[in-house]
């Protein structure tokens, strides 16, 4: 059992060097890395009452999240898997099966308050199935909620595999025939989408070239390859060519609780000009980027300035003295500039992130 | 996506169940960081306040390297002491590091490697790093592209990591860099020569070889060697076989390049992506800091992926606080850009901090300076205290008002007292007490050279001046500055003046830098020639241009330092002599085949450690004594050194290097020391029959001076050597009877004939090269014909003796430096050379005759010829040298000369006259010894072309007589600029490349017969079929036109060969011997 242990130890820290190390990249691989050590373990962990298997996982997931602050993703994962399991929990505890998922609206949201607590039922001590600090079998209560926690955490999983699917579903009602698209960057969500509405409709895009990563070229030859008519034009040209542009699409890096995001460097100056010229912006995204974070004075280090070679070449070794050169990541842009939200949880504008975000996580996991 | 892809790659790894080692050599081997690195290990040196040793370890941990084995030599306690704390040795982190602790005899990465082998540790390939290297470099890619190398080629053992940054770079080191060679497509490494920054290089030597065997190199002097080697389990084993191997690059991977037993290859790996660097100095301290500042080694940025675990918030303009409020910041306090600031540190009013590095709990007090400090932990930096571009050790502590000026290295726990003053570039350190100091000298005894110095400084400590410098009750003493008085025995790169290149300091090209370039200059010249002298059997002129005579006076030059060496190892030798003979006795008795025997002498050759030729020597002789002498009957005889010949012959090759004329040399020498004299022609005929030698090898050896045995003492043996050397002579004629029967009518020959008799020595050369020079362009142009008289001339004074080389007028301009002997002799084998690179000429459009057009535009000069200065008069120059030397004879000679021409005897007699009309303005041009002669001559071939378009116009040629002399002028001043750039210049990358293409093989119709009567085969110029890729800057530079390229490339390359070989062995006896 020690031995067990010590695997799903050296999980995590493999995938704490890898996050450190850049080795997962993508708030989507990231996700999935994180369910799947959360996954091990849980499935090795000793516990005989919930506050146990939380804090173990709350542990585990500060460790993650401090490996890579940047990398958003990792952190709403194990909110949303705490939230899971507590939810399973309750479930077992109170024996019933009501999902109690009440709608929420936001004409009551402020009366209904914390999701978790009106479901929370008082905890009876009766339940014949489940019983927490049994003393003499410590690990029934471990043995019943396993099974249970594991197939939550398997949807959680679940989930992250069908996002795209998903998010893409209503891609037709947001495409009209004959619509110029401007994109940026090379999102897979946003290929995706594209790419299951031009099933529907056919419509041109324009792909930004995107420097200094250049992802725009991937993207471009993804769509063409796909049979969508698509265009790469240099970042330069995007406030340029936004007057014939019907709908701005652009994936984010993480969604933060403000309705502002992260996104692709790039983004910025398109939403800007998007706003310029009122042309929509739309963003698409899984719900797993949905963070918990009140970004209004965001730091200066989260755009995650990468190495300046993509910019400068190191064998310009006159200028790498002389010249400091900046190469953000990732742009923030403002709640002010997104017109929608596009996630595998229905269409949300801005103002109301704040709410889905009350509803997928507990209050108590915003600070892990 | 890239990750993913890597992460595959690990599984790859560790599918096949190979543990992937590494190996930290964890000492440098040097004294650079002194004094910071009394008292502690240069790995345990915080960079950005993680330990250089954590750096390494994150590099390493990032190519999922599983297993580490650190070396250590100095403070072993302190650096297993610092991995056992660290994060690395925790278990879950799957690392398993192993700390090895080797003997404190321990003195040079191959010591270290040595004891590794010892010790048996390493299974597979594994990664070789030095133990302070920042590097994000996905070395596992580099072990992938390794490994599969390895499973085509088991030869391929090494693979080196070097990155590519611009001329000049802030992070390649000015001092230590080195010149790749490298094949263009495959990345191999073909050569590599290690640069000081001082003396400055400026010469690269880059063997023939490679130029013939590679379609495309690339000479790089752009690259920095990141100090990460993939090397197989074969590395270590060769490390023990050759004992002297001292440095990786320089002993290891020179000797392994250079070598012609190993058979080894090494590959370099271009990393275009990511970062690595060494902190090798202090100077690359200050770039690597920077660079991580900067974060070009992302993710390994202190806000991301810190090493020492700290974290750091970024914050606009690359600074970095540390995280959780621990930085006190005064509110009126500066910090620029490029700053990290550790946890725990107070920042008091008005400081004003500018691209600095300030380690943990340091208080740096109101008004402060700090521009480019490096501080440690625990510093105090006291109240407007100034300090720029320095190291300031943990727990220093530096009084009020103090001043410390750039360069500087404050050891740790010193004191400075208030107001001190410490001037540019000073070391001080704490002074030990009494107590303590002998105290550690008992502990540590390798510290013993360290100890002297500093009790040298401590004696020095009394003076008031060192009060001003280190202020009132300081505890510091200060370091010597200067060169040490050891410095001699210190290896070139740790000489002091070298190091100074290597120091923290204003950025190069600031104004205020302190490089002394002027200094450098100055004395580069003496160095440069005092270095060609001695080990220089072959200098390539900064690639641009050589000339056959700077490879030949290092050969004139390095004989006698053989002579003496034989004297030296006489007994070694004889003992090697008779080993050789049984050996080769028992190889001839039982029939082994060429190769086997070759492949014994190359052993005994390695075992006794003797030069090459003495090996030659021993095979030579031993094929010649084994030949029988038939008396009376000459077939029989031939038949017998045929046979002998063509069964052994091809050993002599087969040793380990060609070298033609040597063997003509040595066969010489040996035939006049034996009673098989007479054989000797015969014997040489045999072996040119063989093609061991060629007719070219039998011209140059024709025209060396040992040849005809100069300075030979033994009146009897001289004789000999002589006797052989007409032997010689007899046969050149003879190849040049064979080229000219055909179209000589035998008035011609008598009347060469006549010649020899008249002056018996000299005459025969000139009758070798006049004949067939008349002969072979008979039917050319006058002008051509009189080129070619010239040149018989010229090599007529030179040939028996230098005495028209020292009565030409002295030649100031260009190797100025060169002594006036080296001068002589080069004159004098250009001169030869020239003879046998004329006849070369001469015969490529001479097959042909009837077409001469279309047969010399066959010769790659012609493509240049448009571009090229008017020849024909440049063709004069040489001719008139020497007959403005000896005034006396050209005119005859001339006369003499044209009347031998049967055919165009009235148009050859006027440029003759012309020739001498324009003596004064050639004699000016032979004030460029080396460039106006061999172009004269490499112009020739185009001069038989041009001449025969201008053929009636003498008028023409008399006034453009006149023009080539500036022209030349100027050609020479560039070419020397040229060479004299730094080495810098070699980076020319050969991207607009000229391709030469393979001289046209003669084939010679060979009814001939040589003295002893044998029919002679068409020869082969096999050494010259090769195409040289060169910058154009080179050709432009060396020469004006692709023939001279192609001439001096080979006959360089031949040369250097030999010089490479000759310093090798030299090189080796010298370690020997300090051994």
């Amino acid at each position: 059992m020690s031995a067990d242990l010590h695997g799903s130890q050296r999980a995590v820290e493999t995938l704490v060097s890898k996050l450190r190390r850049r080795q997962v990249v993508g708030s989507r691989e990231a996700a999935l890395e994180t369910v799947l050590v959360l996954r091990q373990v849980v499935s090795k962990a000793r516990f005989s009452n919930i506050d146990q298997l939380i804090s173990l996982i709350r542990s585990v997931g500060k460790r993650l999240v401090e490996a890579q602050p940047k990398e958003h993703s990792v952190g709403n994962t194990v909110r949303k898997l705490l939230h899971h399991i507590r939810e399973e929990y309750n479930t077992a505890m109170t024996g019933n099966a009501s999902s109690s998922k009440t709608v929420y609206s936001i004409s009551n949201f402020v009366l209904q308050g914390q999701p978790r607590k009106q479901n929370v039922a008082p905890k009876s001590e009766a339940t014949l199935t489940l019983k927490e600090n049994d003393p003499d079998d410590p690990d029934s209560f471990a043995r019943v909620l396993k099974p249970v926690l594991m197939e939550a955490i398997q949807d959680v999983l679940d989930e992250l595999e069908t996002v795209y699917d998903n998010i893409s579903k209503n891609a037709k009602d947001h495409i009209h025939s004959d619509e110029i698209i401007l994109t940026i960057g090379h999102s897979k969500t946003v290929e995706t989408f594209l790419k299951v509405a031009a099933h529907h409709r056919s419509f041109t895009v324009i792909v930004a070239e995107t420097g200094p990563s250049y992802n725009g070229h991937e993207m471009a030859r993804a769509l063409s390859s796909a049979g969508i008519s698509s265009f790469l034009v240099p970042d330069s040209s995007i406030y340029a060519i936004m007057s014939r542009v019907n709908k701005v699409i652009i994936g984010a890096h993480a969604i933060l609780a403000n309705g502002g995001m992260f996104a692709i460097t790039g983004s910025l100056l398109a939403a800007n000009a998007a706003r310029v010229h009122s042309t929509p912006v739309v963003v698409c995204a899984g719900q797993f980027k949905l963070t918990p974070l009140w970004n209004l004075y965001h730091d200066f280090g989260a755009l995650d300035f990468a190495d300046p070679s993509s910019v400068l070449g190191f064998e310009e070794g006159n200028l790498v003295d002389k010249v400091d050169v900046l190469n953000p990541y990732y742009d923030y842009v403002g709640p002010e500039l997104v017109d929608v939200f596009i996630t595998n949880d229905g269409d949300h504008p801005p103002s109301s992130v704040y709410r889905l975000i009350k509803e997928t996580y507990d209050d108590d996991d915003h600070e892990l | 996506m890239p990750p993913k892809s890597s992460s595959s790659k690990e599984k790859d790894l560790t599918d096949e169940d190979e543990v992937l080692q590494a190996v930290i050599l964890a000492d440098s081997f040097n004294k650079r960081f002194k004094p910071l690195t009394s008292g502690k290990p240069r790995c345990l040196l915080p960079v950005c306040n993680a330990t250089l040793l954590d750096w390494t370890f994150e590099s390493l941990a990032l190519a999922g390297v599983q297993e580490i084995f650190v070396v250590c030599r100095s403070y072993p306690e302190l650096v297993k002491a610092a991995i056992r704390d660290s994060k690395w040795s925790k278990p879950s982190l799957g690392l398993k590091i192993v700390s090895i602790i080797t003997s404190k005899e321990t003195f040079t990465p191959g010591d270290a490697m040595r004891d590794i082998y010892t010790r048996g540790i390493i299974t597979s390939d594994f990664v070789l790093v030095m133990g302070d290297l920042v590097s994000n470099i996905r070395i596992d890619e580099v072990v992938r592209v390794h490994k599969e190398r390895r499973r085509t080629n088991k030869d391929a053992i090494m693979t080196m990591v070097v990155k590519p940054s611009g001329v000049v770079h802030r992070t390649r080191s000015k001092g230590e860099s080195a010149i790749f060679v490298l094949d263009a497509e495959t990345s191999e490494c073909l050569h590599y020569e290690h640069v000081t920054g001082y003396p400055p290089k400026k010469h690269a030597k880059i063997p023939r070889e490679i130029l013939a065997e590679h379609p495309e190199i690339e000479i790089r002097n752009d690259l920095i060697d990141c100090g990460i080697d993939v090397c197989s389990v074969e590395v270590p084993s060769l490390f023990q076989d050759n004992f002297d191997y001292g440095d990786i690059r320089r002993d290891f991977v020179h000797g392994v390049l250079t070598s012609d037993l190993l058979m080894k290859s090494i590959h370099c790996y271009v990393a275009r992506e990511g970062y690595a660097a060494r902190v090798a100095d202090t100077r690359s301290y200050d770039s690597v800091s920077k660079d991580i500042l900067a974060r070009w080694t992302f993710p390994l940025v202190p806000d991301d992926n810190h090493p020492g675990g700290h974290s750091y918030e970024h914050i606009r303009g690359n600074k970095y606080l540390a995280k959780g409020n621990s930085v006190v910041l005064s509110r009126t306090c500066k910090v620029g850009s490029n700053c990290l600031i550790g946890a725990g540190t107070h920042i008091a009013d008005n400081a004003n901090i500018q691209a600095s590095v300030i380690g943990q709990r340091c208080t740096i007090e109101a008004n402060v300076t700090l521009r480019n400090v490096y501080v440690f932990d625990d510093a105090h930096i006291g109240a407007g205290s100034v300090i720029e571009y320095s190291i300031v050790g943990s727990n220093v502590k530096v009084g009020e008002g103090s001043t410390v000026a750039r360069g500087c290295l404050i050891g740790d726990d010193v004191i400075l007292g208030k107001n001190a003053k410490l001037g540019e570039f000073e070391r001080v350190s704490r002074r030990r007490d009494e107590g303590e100091a002998d105290e550690s000298d008992k502990e540590d005894e390798d510290e013993q050279s360290e100890d002297s110095e500093l009790e040298e400084a401590e004696a020095r400590q009394d003076s008031e001046s060192i009060t001003a410098i280190i202020g009132e009750g300081s505890n510091a003493i200060v370091w010597p500055k200067g060169p040490r008085a050891d410095e001699e025995d210190l290896d070139e790169v740790e000489r002091y003046n070298n190091q100074r290149l290597m120091r923290i300091e204003i950025p190069i090209g600031d104004p205020a830098s302190d490089l002394p370039l002027e200094y450098e200059g100055t004395e580069s010249d003496s160095d440069a020639s005092e270095r060609e002298s001695d080990e220089s059997d072959l200098e390539m002129h900064a690639l641009s241009r050589i000339s056959s005579a700077t490879s030949t006076s290092a050969i004139s030059t390095s004989t006698p330092g053989l002579n003496i060496h034989t004297l030296h190892d006489a007994a070694a030798y004889s003992e090697f002599q008779a080993e050789v003979t049984q050996s080769l006795d028992r190889a001839f008795a039982e029939g082994h085949s060429v190769d086997n025997a070759a492949v014994e002498l190359k052993t005994l050759r390695m075992a006794s450690n003797v030069p090459l030729r003495k090996v030659r020597e021993a095979v030579v002789a031993s094929i010649v004594e084994r030949i029988e002498v038939v008396e009376g009957d000459a077939a029989a005889q031939r038949r017998e050194i045929s046979k002998m010949v063509g069964r052994w012959g091809p050993l002599i090759d087969k040793i380990g290097g060609v070298d033609p004329v040597e063997t003509i040399e040595v066969l010489q020498y040996h035939c006049a020391k034996s009673a098989r004299l007479p054989l000797f022609g015969q014997i040489l005929a045999a072996l040119y029959q063989d093609d061991i030698v060629e007719e070219d090898d039998i011209r140059a050896w024709h025209a060396r001076p040992e040849a005809k045995g100069e300075g030979l003492k033994d009146t009897s043996f001289a004789e000999n050597v002589k006797r052989c050397w007409l032997v010689g002579t007899k046969m050149i004629e003879q190849f040049n009877e064979q080229e000219s029967s055909e179209e000589e009518s035998g008035e011609e020959d008598s009347d060469e004939e006549e010649q020899p008799s008249k002056k018996p020595a000299a005459a025969t050369a000139q009758a070798a090269v006049g004949k067939k020079e008349e002969s072979s362009e008979e039917e050319s142009s006058s002008g051509d014909d009189e080129s070619g008289e010239d040149d018989s001339q010229d090599s007529e004074d030179d040939a028996p003796a230098t005495k028209a080389a020292t009565a030409a007028p002295s030649q100031p301009s260009k190797p100025a430096s060169t002594p006036a002997s080296t001068k002589e002799s080069e004159e004098e084998e250009s001169e030869g050379s020239e003879e046998e690179e004329s006849e070369d000429d001469a015969l490529a459009p001479s097959q042909p005759a009837a077409s001469k057009p279309s047969a010399s535009s066959t010769t790659p000069a012609v493509s240049a010829a448009p571009s090229a200065p008017p020849p024909v008069p440049a063709a004069h120059a040489p001719a008139l040298v020497s007959s403005t030397a000896a005034p006396a004879q050209p005119s005859t000679q001339d006369e003499e000369s044209s009347e031998e021409e049967s055919e165009s005897e009235a148009s050859d007699k006027e440029p003759a006259q012309t020739a001498q009309s324009q003596a004064p303005p050639a004699v000016a041009s032979s004030k460029q010894p080396v460039t106006a002669p061999s172009k004269a001559e490499s112009e020739e071939s185009e001069g038989s072309e041009d001449s025969e378009e201008e053929e009636e116009s003498e008028d023409d040629a008399a006034s453009r007589a006149t023009e080539p002399v500036p022209q030349a002028q100027v050609s020479t001043p560039k070419a020397s600029t040229e060479t004299a750039r730094p080495p810098a210049t070699i980076t020319t990358q050969t991207e607009s490349v000229a391709t030469i293409p393979a001289a046209v093989p003669r084939p010679r119709p060979g009814p001939d017969v040589v003295g002893v009567g044998q029919p002679l085969r068409p020869q082969q110029a096999a050494w010259r079929r090769h195409s040289i890729h060169f910058g154009d800057k080179v050709l432009k530079s060396g020469t004006t036109t692709g023939e001279k390229a192609r001439r001096v490339v080979t006959t360089a390359g031949r040369q250097m060969k030999k010089g490479i070989l000759t310093i090798l062995r030299r090189n080796e006896r010298e370690k020997q011997s300090t051994r």
